[in-house]
């Protein structure tokens, strides 16, 4: 056995830590080896003497736990309890106070975005269209029709305007406009 | 420490983080020979020790009601028992480590049969608490934990948030460097296990 291995051996054994089969090989260490022995003594006196150093100049010196906590407490501890509390209610409020409003700022703009006042490119003229019909084409123009106001969760979904045109020959038209300025092809209902 | 102690003390620290003070008394009392350790393994006086524990129990009062997990109350302690003892010592702005020089003044209380025998004792243990005090600090706190309540390693492993192999190699080479340096061997390196 080499020597990093006893002394690892040795330590397990003084600190009651060694397994079964560890100290079957340290016994047999010790019973061949008069060197490992004198080691195993030499450690079991320093472990004794250690304990009975810091027993006398630490554990049993100065105030007791009770008397230091009691102390703890008189001197500001309970109060810190109660000041801890008091902080951590007013902490809570606030952070949820805070996490509101920017809930509410994120939603107005979100919502304010999506609003047609700030839709760009609005065409401000009436729109016009071209109508084929029989192979014939048509220019319309008809009077813009306001969007009607509706409510703000409503908005998103209104980017479509809708006309009714009446033509020439009596039939009637529904024309889908779209905000960007843009016309698809009309839908003929007059046989509806 | 058992699986009972662990739901015990986990139960004391439910009490305490509602208010209950008994509770956490008992907690300190369960853990105040380790963390009185842990704390003169920083402080290396005494006195100063005491006075820094009071601190670390007024920290402990405010802060017990933030501890997430009550089954990991003894590293918890011990992390803010070397946090509140290193903030002592820079605020006392005094040497680290005076290990050996204050116990050798408290041993000389200690009951020996002659006064030759008293003074070869104090000698002795004053040789040893030097050797102690050398020790680099992570030896020096797993040792001072194992010798001053005979901590299983599984508890000094648990408080210092190491591992159990971690806490066998440094007692071992705590252990050498400390023969060595007794015995008068080279200890100018951490030996090698």
């Amino acid at each position: 056995m080499n020597q990093e291995m006893l002394e690892i051996l040795i330590g397990k054994y003084l600190d009651s830590e060694i397994m079964p089969a560890e100290q079957r090989l340290l016994d047999a260490e010790l019973s061949g080896n008069p060197e490992s022995r004198r080691l195993l003594q030499q450690y079991q006196q320093l472990r004794d003497q250690m304990r009975d150093a810091f027993t006398v100049g630490v554990v049993e010196t100065g105030r007791s736990a009770q008397e230091v906590f009691e102390t703890a407490c008189a001197g500001g501890g309970a109060k810190g309890i109660n000041r801890t509390g008091r902080f951590l209610g007013w902490l809570r409020f606030a952070a949820g106070l805070a996490a509101g409003v920017m809930i509410g700022w994120g939603a107005y703009f979100i919502l304010s975005d999506s609003s047609p006042s700030n839709m760009p490119n609005m065409p401000r003229r009436s729109p016009a269209v071209i109508v084929e019909q029989n192979g014939k084409k048509l220019k319309v123009a008809f009077p813009r029709i306001e969007p009607q106001r509706t409510p703000s969760r409503l908005r998103v979904v209104r980017n479509v305007d809708w006309y009714n045109f009446a033509d020439e020959s009596g039939g009637e038209w529904l024309v889908e406009g779209y905000r960007e300025n843009t016309v698809s092809p009309a839908v003929y209902h007059g046989d509806l | 420490m058992s699986r009972t102690e662990i739901k015990n003390e986990s139960a004391l620290v439910i009490a305490a983080r509602q208010g209950d003070s008994q509770s956490l008394q008992r907690l300190l009392e369960k853990n105040w020979t380790w963390l009185k350790g842990l704390v003169y393994n920083v402080l290396g006086d005494i006195h100063d020790v005491d006075d820094a524990l009071q601190e670390i129990c007024v920290l402990v009062i405010r802060k017990i009601p933030t501890l997430r997990e009550p089954e990991r109350f003894r590293p918890w302690l011990a992390t803010l028992a070397k946090r509140a003892a290193l903030a002592w010592r820079m605020k006392q702005s005094r040497q680290p480590n005076r290990l050996g020089e204050i116990t050798a003044a408290q041993l000389s209380d200690t009951g020996a049969d002659s006064l030759c025998d008293k003074a070869a004792q104090n000698e002795q243990y004053q040789r040893i608490l030097e050797a102690v005090r050398l020790l680099p600090e992570k030896y020096r706190e797993v040792f001072i934990l194992k010798y001053m309540e005979d901590l299983s390693y599984a508890d000094i492993a648990e408080i210092l948030d190491i591992t159990v192999t971690t806490v066998q190699i440094r007692l071992v080479r705590a252990r050498r460097m400390i023969y060595n340096r007794l015995t008068g061997k080279p200890t100018d390196k951490v030996p090698r296990t």
